[in-house]
């Protein structure tokens, strides 16, 4: 198994060459944006202006006293960093829901009908493929934690507990809604298989189309009625945002939802081999 | 109204299509469940 899933990555990787390069610049736009937020993002500062020292660290507590920001309640105190950091992670989310589509051409160079004719299945072609793009979602969305957590905590203008809060956010919703769509991604693609082998004709293509965009909200619609119901089966975690003047919002982390989303990805998954399996044997 | 019954047609077309365009009842039914997505937006 250990080898099929590097067979696959290696496979996945150069078959996704652009769309990872587009991610790679992603991350680097991010972070230069973040760089060139000036001063205030800058952690490092002189002394004084005669000083030919070298920079001097300053702790993210002493700027948080500096520039008075209160640490009794969970803060996101930094337009900025939220701001690229929910942009960055909202295009690379769409970036990454195109990545298990694969065209006419890329199935019938057969890659992975190769690999099932060996002592492989589908199930396992299919999990490998899904392990593969999940590896490349959690790489990307740990820099872009990586990098927006460093800035905000060297430049003192959010609060520890409101990086915390961040991080927690995100990968909320990175387990909520990520693997969901890539098994959906993976999906569609077996659908579309399925379809290139005995033709399908233009209404379908668009209404597929179509659909794929109406399933999204329906899980958006899902999402509100889980969260917005009285009676919970699992605690639920609230989180404060608050960015100064401009924003202010209570999340309730629902984990009703995070069960019911990878319980609809593991079904996915298994109904894309199981689709596969049949158009292949 | 007019809109909700034209986005219907399509979607029994489509379904038509779906039914005869392939030979696995498994991708038939993914395609049918993926049209529903639309026939519930639709109605609701």
């Amino acid at each position: 198994m250990k080898q099929l899933i590097f067979t696959v990555g290696w496979l996945e990787f150069t078959r996704t060459k652009t769309r990872n390069w587009l991610l790679l610049l992603l991350i680097l736009g991010s972070a230069f944006l973040l760089l060139s937020y000036g001063d205030s993002v800058a952690g490092f500062q002189k002394h004084h202006q005669d000083d030919r020292s070298d920079f001097e660290l300053i702790s993210p507590e002493r700027l948080a006293d500096k520039r008075g920001i209160s640490n009794e309640f969970v803060n996101l105190a930094s337009i900025p960093t939220a701001a690229v950091t929910a942009a960055v992670g909202f295009f690379g989310f769409i970036v990454l829901l195109t990545i298990p589509f694969r065209s006419r051409q890329e199935w019938e160079d057969g890659q992975f009908q190769m690999i099932s004719m060996g002592r492989f299945n589908f199930y396992q072609v299919e999990s490998a493929r899904f392990l593969s793009y999940l590896s490349l979602a959690v790489l990307y969305y740990f820099a872009l934690l990586g990098t927006s957590s460093l800035y905000a905590w060297l430049s003192g203008v959010s609060s520890m507990q409101g990086i915390k809060t961040m991080n927690l956010l995100i990968s909320y919703f990175f387990l909520a809604l990520v693997p969901l769509m890539l098994s959906f991604g993976i999906f569609v693609s077996a659908i579309n298989t399925a379809y290139y082998r005995d033709g399908g004709g233009k209404l379908l293509t668009l209404v597929k189309y179509v659909s794929c965009f109406c399933f999204f909200v329906l899980v958006l619609k899902v999402f509100r009625g889980v969260v917005d119901r009285e009676t919970i089966l699992f605690p639920t975690l609230d989180l404060h945002i608050e960015i100064e003047n401009f924003f202010e919002h209570t999340a309730r982390l629902n984990f009703e939802f995070l069960l019911i989303s990878l319980s609809s990805a593991a079904a996915l998954l298994f109904w894309s081999a199981r689709i596969m399996e049949e158009v292949e044997d | 109204m007019i809109v909700k019954s034209v986005v219907l047609a399509l979607c029994a077309g489509a379904v038509y299509q779906a039914l005869k365009g392939t030979g696995s009842p498994s991708a038939k039914l993914g395609m049918c469940c993926l049209i529903s997505c639309t026939v519930i937006l639709a109605l609701i």
